[in-house]
C-alpha cells in the first residue's frame, strides 16, 4: 500500500518544490515523495537541498530517446510537463505501489488530500477542473473560462492515477501522446501534458471529476471561491477545507510582480485571507532558499556556446524536417549563428 | 466574556446591538455606501479655473494631503493644483481614498491612454465599477505592517556601560537604604515609552518608593516583540533605578552582582515580569534565581504567554481564538512558527518562576486560563484603575444628533490596526459627511494625520499627566467614543478615560475588556462587528441612542489608577489605605541603628566617632517623609534651619520641617539624637509592606 507523489521542476523552483514537498510531508508522513528534473544538477547543489525528496530523477535518466535532440524540442513548460508521462509509468511499474499521486511544485498542502484520491477499488484517475462555477462577469468568462477552454478543462498540477488496468492503460496513452508533442501550441489544439486530458472522461472508465472546492484553489478560481478561517483556524475555501492550493506563477518576493501576482490581485479583491497565504508562501520561498540554484539557469536553455535558445530555435527545428538533417546537435553554437543570420551562413548543397 | 461570541442579541434590539445602556430599536439598515466617490470640499470647484482641476478639486482632501507631503505645505503650492499637475504622476495620492499609482497599474487602459487618473475615476470610473484603491488596503497595509521585522529601539548613545562591579555597589548602596527591593523586567524603557503598560509600571515604581522598596527595572536595549531563542544573540539591558536611566548592562553581569550582593539585600524581594520580549527565557530564569524573591509575578498585559502575536491576531488581522498551533490558521500566520517554537521555553520558565500570574480584568485572565497550560502558582485579578462615576449632570440637548447640536465622536489614541484604526477609517469620510456628526481623533500630536472633517486633538495622557485624556475629552464635551479593537483588550485605559470624562463608549464584541467595562458600568453599546456599527451610526440609531442618554444626563467619574504590584491585595476602591507609621530608620553608614520610641519621640543610640547619619521613612506619593518638629542632639536643641540638616530637608512650616524620605543630619560626634515628629503625613500602606 504504498503512495508515491511526484513533481516536476527545474532547479531554479527547487525552493518552491521544497516548500510543497515540505507541507506533502506533514499531511502524509508515510507517502513517498519523487522530484523529477528536466535540467542538469547544478555544481555546488548540497544534498541536503534535495532531502525532502525520497528520490531525485533527472530527465536524462528516464531512456528517452536521442534525448538531447528531444530536449531541444522543448521549452521549459514543455520539457517539466512533457516528462511526467513517463515517470507516471515508472512509478506504477513500482513494487507494491498502488497509486500515484502529481503535484506541481508550486502548491502547498494545507489538510490531508487523501479524500480526493484514486483508489483500485474506486475510481482509477481524478482530474480537477479549472473552474467548478461558472463565472458572471464578461471580464472573468472571457478570462476564466475561456482561457480554461483554450488551455485545458483539467488542471495537470493535480492528478491521481490508480495502479491498476485502467491507471496504467491512461499512463501508456499519456506517457506516448508526451513523447512525441507536448507543446504549448494552441492554435493545433495542444497545450503540453494538460489539453490531452480532455480526452480522459470520455477514453477512460473510473474517471473521478473532483467538485471539491478546496483542492487546487488558484487565481484562476478565486473569482468564485472565497478563503475564510472557521473554528480552530480550519482555513475554508467556500465551504470545504482548504486541501490543496496552486500558487501559480507567483513571483519570488525578492522580484518584480509575477503574472500570478496580478492575477491573484485582481482576483482575491478584499479576500485577505488569499493575501495572507501568498504573503505566507513568499516567506516560506524565502526560508527553503537554495543559494546554489538562486542564479541558476536551466541547463537547456543555451546553445553549447552558451547562447541563450530563443522559441523560434526551437520551433523552427521541430517543425522543418530540412534543419534537423542540416543540425544534427541542434545545441550546436552553428545552429545559434544560422538561426540570427541565416544568410550568412553557407548553405547544404541541395539535395538531389 | 472573550470576544462575546456568546452574547445573544437582546430581544427588540437592533440586530447586531449586543448590549446597549439603553434599547436600541431595529431600525432599517444604514443606505449602501455610496458608489460616488466621497466629496471633501463641496464648492472647491469655483477655485479654479482650469475645468481639469476644477473637476477633481472637490474630491482632494488638500488637509490630508498637506499633512502626508510635508514639501507641500511648507511650499505653500495648492494641493489641488500640485496633485492635478505633478503629483499624480509622482504618485501622491489626493486622498487616503484613492491610489493613483495602483489605480494605474490596475487599470492599463487608463495608463496607456495617459489620463490623470483621479478625473477619469470620478468622470466615469466609478461607474464602470471600477475600485479607487487596492481592495482591502487598510487591511492588506496591516498585514504588510506585521510582516516587517520590530523596529528596535536603542539605548541612548551615551549610555554608560555598567560592569559587574559597578553594578555590585549600585545595588550595594541602594539595598542598604531601601525596605524591599523590587526587580521588574518588560520590553522596553517605560521612562520613555508612552502606552498602557507603561504608565503602569511608572505608577507601580512610584507606590513602591513609598514604601522605601527600591525599584529596578530592566528592558533589553534592542527591541524584540518574542521571546528571544535559546541559543540567540542578546543585547544589553537597559537599568532604571527608581525611575532614573542608569546605564547598560549584560543579563551575565546583572545576575552575578544580585547574587553577590543577595546577602546585603532587603527580605522582602519581588520579581516583576511584565513582558518577557526581547529576552532568553533562560536569562529571566538566572536573574530571578539571583534574587531569590520572596514573590514572582507575571502580569497579563497581553497575550504574549499564548503567542507572539500578542493580540491574538492572526497575521495582525484578525482575532484567532488561539487555535491549535498545527492549525492551518498558525500555520501561515507570520507568528505561527514562534508559537510553537516559543512554548517549550515559556513552559521551562514559568515552571522555574512559578509566578502568580495577574491579570487586569476578569475577561484577559479567562482568556489565559481557557488557551495556556503554562505552569503558575495562582491566578488573581487585579484592575490597573479604580472607576466611579459621579451624579448626573442634566443637560437638556433636544436637537443631538443634528447639524445645530452633532453628536460628537472620538477615536482615542495610537491610529494603530490592532486599536481598530482602519475600521474608524473605514466609516470616517461617510461619518464626517453625515450631518448630525462631529468627528474627532485624540491621540498623542506625532501620530495625527489631520483629513478634511476630522477635528485632531492632541493629547498625551503621561505619569505626570494622567488625566490628559479625561480632561481633553471633557473639555470637547466628547459623547461617544469608539473603542474598535479587533483583539480582547486586556483592560482598556482608552475606555476608562471615556467613562471618566462622561462619554458613552460604542465598543465592538471582540474588544475584550472595553466591551466588558461597557456592559459593567452601563455606559454605551457593544456591537457585533463592524456592520453593525455602520448600521448604528449611519442609520439614524445612533440619534435614537443619544437622545434617550442625553435624557438621563451626563455622568462624570473618577479615574484612580491604583491598580499595580504595590496594591495586589487592596481591594478595589479609590483610596488607598494609609498609615501615620513612617517606618523610621535611622541609619549611620552601612548600619541600620535601633530608634526607641515614646509617642511621637524617637531615641536613637548613636555609635562612637558617628559623624552623620541619614534618616531614611517612608513617603507619601508626593514624595514627603517626616515632618519634624524637634531635634535634640545629647542635651543641645537644634533649630530646624540648623546647618546640621544636609540634604534632604524640605520646607519648614507651622514650626516642622520635612524631609524627603531620606534626609542627612551631621551629629557631630553626639551619643544621642532624639526626634519629635508630628504625626500629619499620611503614607500609603502596600500589603506588602504591612506589619
Amino acid at each position: 500500500m504504498t503512495t508515491i507523489c511526484f513533481s516536476s521542476f527545474a532547479y531554479n523552483y527547487l525552493d518552491r518544490a521544497k516548500v510543497m514537498a515540505k507541507s506533502l510531508r506533514r499531511h502524509h508522513p508515510d507517502w513517498q515523495i519523487w522530484g523529477v528534473v528536466p535540467d542538469r544538477r547544478p555544481e555546488g547543489l548540497p544534498a541536503s537541498a534535495l532531502a525532502p525528496f525520497d528520490r531525485v530523477i533527472e530527465a536524462a535518466s528516464l531512456g528517452i530517446p536521442d534525448f538531447p535532440a528531444w530536449m531541444f524540442r522543448h521549452d521549459l513548460i514543455e520539457a517539466a510537463t512533457a516528462v511526467k508521462g513517463r515517470v507516471l509509468r515508472l512509478i506504477l511499474s513500482q513494487p507494491g505501489v498502488t497509486r500515484a499521486v502529481y503535484l506541481d511544485p508550486d502548491m502547498a498542502l494545507f489538510a490531508p488530500i487523501e479524500p480526493l484520491l484514486a483508489s483500485p477499488d474506486g475510481p482509477a484517475i481524478v482530474l480537477t477542473p479549472h473552474q467548478l462555477a461558472a463565472n458572471t462577469l464578461r471580464a472573468t468568462v472571457d478570462e476564466n473560462e475561456r482561457t480554461t477552454m483554450r488551455y485545458g478543462v483539467y488542471n495537470l498540477g493535480f492528478l491521481s492515477v490508480a495502479n491498476d488496468a485502467v491507471g496504467r492503460e491512461f499512463a501508456t496513452w499519456w506517457s506516448d501522446r508526451l513523447d512525441e508533442a507536448c507543446y504549448d501550441a494552441t492554435e493545433i489544439g495542444l497545450f503540453t501534458d494538460q489539453k490531452y486530458c480532455d480526452l480522459v472522461p470520455g477514453l477512460f472508465p473510473r474517471v473521478h471529476i473532483s467538485r471539491d472546492e478546496g483542492c487546487n484553489v488558484a487565481s484562476w478560481n478565486l473569482s468564485r471561491r472565497r478563503l475564510h478561517f472557521g473554528p480552530e483556524g480550519v482555513l475554508f475555501a467556500n465551504d470545504a477545507i482548504l486541501r490543496l492550493y496552486h500558487f501559480t506563477k507567483i513571483g519570488h518576493p525578492a522580484g518584480l510582480p509575477a503574472p500570478g501576482d496580478v492575477m491573484t490581485e485582481r482576483y482575491a479583491g478584499d479576500n485577505v485571507e488569499v493575501h495572507e497565504l501568498v504573503a505566507w508562501y513568499k516567506r516560506q520561498m524565502l526560508q527553503n532558499a537554495v543559494p546554489a540554484v538562486t542564479s541558476h539557469t536551466w541547463a537547456y536553455a543555451l546553445f553549447a556556446d552558451g547562447t541563450p535558445i530563443p522559441r523560434a530555435a526551437r520551433l523552427a527545428w521541430r517543425d522543418d524536417p530540412g534543419l534537423r538533417a542540416r543540425f544534427p546537435d541542434p545545441f550546436d553554437p552553428a545552429f545559434a549563428a544560422f538561426i540570427q543570420s541565416p544568410a550568412d551562413v553557407p548553405s547544404l548543397p541541395e539535395s538531389p | 466574556m472573550e470576544c462575546n461570541k456568546d452574547l445573544a442579541n437582546p430581544a427588540g434590539f437592533a440586530p447586531g446591538v449586543l448590549y446597549a445602556r439603553v434599547p436600541v430599536p431595529a431600525l432599517p439598515p444604514a443606505p449602501a455606501r455610496p458608489a460616488q466617490p466621497p466629496v471633501f470640499d463641496a464648492t472647491a470647484a469655483e477655485r479654479y479655473t482650469d475645468p481639469d482641476l476644477a473637476a477633481i478639486a472637490p474630491y482632494v482632501d488638500s488637509v490630508w494631503y498637506r499633512g502626508r507631503y510635508p514639501d507641500i505645505a511648507t511650499s505653500g503650492i495648492d494641493p489641488v493644483e500640485h496633485y492635478g499637475t505633478a503629483g499624480w504622476r509622482e504618485a501622491r495620492m489626493p486622498s487616503q481614498d484613492f491610489d493613483p499609482a495602483w489605480y494605474l497599474a490596475a487599470y492599463p487602459d487608463i495608463a496607456a491612454a495617459g489620463i490623470e487618473p483621479l478625473h477619469h475615476y470620478i468622470t466615469s470610473g466609478y461607474r464602470e465599477a471600477r475600485r479607487p484603491i487596492r481592495p482591502a488596503d487598510r487591511k492588506r497595509k496591516a498585514l504588510e505592517r506585521s510582516l516587517r521585522d520590530a523596529e528596535s529601539q536603542g539605548a541612548p548613545p551615551d549610555a554608560p556601560a555598567l560592569n559587574q562591579l559597578a553594578l555590585r555597589r549600585l545595588i550595594a548602596a541602594t539595598a542598604q537604604a531601601a525596605f524591599g527591593f523590587v526587580l521588574s523586567v518588560s520590553h522596553d524603557r517605560y521612562t520613555d515609552v508612552t502606552g498602557g503598560s507603561q504608565l503602569v509600571i511608572s505608577d507601580e515604581q512610584a507606590l513602591f518608593a513609598c514604601a522605601r522598596f527600591a525599584y529596578l527595572h530592566i528592558s533589553p536595549s534592542e527591541r524584540a516583540y518574542r521571546l528571544l531563542p535559546p541559543g540567540g544573540k542578546t543585547a544589553k539591558l537597559q537599568l532604571v533605578l527608581d525611575g532614573q536611566f542608569i546605564g547598560l548592562a549584560s543579563a551575565a553581569d546583572l545576575r552575578e552582582a544580585l547574587a553577590a550582593e543577595a546577602a546585603n539585600l532587603p527580605a522582602r524581594r519581588l520579581f516583576i515580569l511584565h513582558s518577557f520580549f526581547g529576552y532568553r527565557a533562560s536569562d529571566l530564569i538566572a536573574l530571578s534565581a539571583a534574587l531569590a524573591p520572596q514573590r514572582s509575578l507575571f502580569w497579563l498585559h497581553d497575550f504574549g504567554a499564548i503567542c507572539a502575536g500578542y493580540n491574538l491576531l492572526r497575521d495582525g488581522l484578525e482575532f484567532c481564538g488561539a487555535p491549535p498551533p498545527d492549525s492551518t490558521a498558525c500555520t501561515i500566520c507570520v507568528y505561527g512558527a514562534r508559537r510553537a517554537e516559543d512554548l517549550g521555553a515559556l513552559t521551562t520558565m514559568f515552571t522555574a518562576l512559578r509566578p502568580v500570574v495577574v491579570a487586569p480584568s476578569q475577561s484577559a485572565l479567562n482568556i489565559f486560563r481557557r488557551y495556556s497550560k503554562l505552569p503558575h502558582a495562582a491566578a488573581i485579578v487585579h484592575p490597573h484603575a479604580v472607576l466611579t462615576a459621579k451624579t448626573p449632570l442634566h443637560t437638556p440637548r433636544p436637537q443631538i444628533g443634528t447639524a445645530a447640536d452633532p453628536i460628537r465622536v472620538a477615536f482615542v489614541g495610537y491610529p494603530l490596526p490592532n486599536k481598530g484604526w482602519s475600521t474608524f477609517q473605514n466609516l470616517a469620510d461617510e461619518l464626517t459627511a453625515a450631518p448630525g456628526i462631529s468627528l474627532f481623533h485624540f491621540a498623542a500630536p506625532e501620530t495625527l494625520t489631520p483629513t478634511q472633517g476630522l477635528t485632531c486633538v492632541p493629547v498625551q495622557a503621561t505619569a505626570q499627566a494622567r488625566t490628559a485624556m479625561i480632561d481633553a475629552l471633557r473639555t470637547h464635551a466628547i459623547d461617544l467614543v469608539l473603542l474598535l479593537s479587533p483583539w480582547p483588550e486586556t483592560f482598556s485605559f482608552v475606555t476608562a478615560e471615556a467613562i471618566a470624562a462622561g462619554a458613552d463608549v460604542v465598543a465592538l464584541a471582540c474588544s475584550g475588556n472595553a466591551a466588558a467595562m461597557v456592559r459593567r458600568f452601563g455606559r454605551g453599546i457593544v456591537l457585533a462587528d463592524e456592520a453593525a456599527l455602520r448600521d448604528f451610526l449611519l442609520g439614524g440609531a445612533v440619534q435614537a441612542y443619544m437622545r434617550r442618554v442625553t435624557r438621563e444626563g451626563r455622568q462624570y467619574g473618577t479615574l484612580r489608577p491604583i491598580g499595580t504590584a504595590a496594591t495586589l491585595g487592596v481591594p478595589p476602591s479609590l483610596d488607598l489605605p494609609t498609615t501615620d507609621e513612617p517606618r523610621l530608620t535611622p541609619l549611620a553608614g552601612a548600619a541600620r541603628l535601633d530608634a526607641h520610641r515614646e509617642g511621637w519621640t524617637y531615641a536613637i543610640t548613636l555609635p562612637e566617632g558617628c559623624a552623620s547619619i541619614r534618616l531614611l521613612s517612608r513617603r507619601t506619593p508626593d514624595g514627603s517623609g517626616i515632618l519634624v518638629s524637634a531635634i535634640k542632639l545629647d542635651d543641645r536643641d537644634l533649630s530646624l534651619d540648623d546647618p546640621a540638616l544636609g540634604a534632604g530637608w524640605g520646607k519648614t512650616t507651622a514650626g516642622a520641617r520635612l524631609t524627603s524620605g531620606d534626609a542627612s543630619l551631621a551629629t557631630g560626634g553626639a551619643h544621642e539624637l532624639r526626634l519629635t515628629l508630628r504625626p500629619e503625613p499620611r503614607y500609603p500602606l502596600l500589603p506588602i509592606d504591612a506589619d
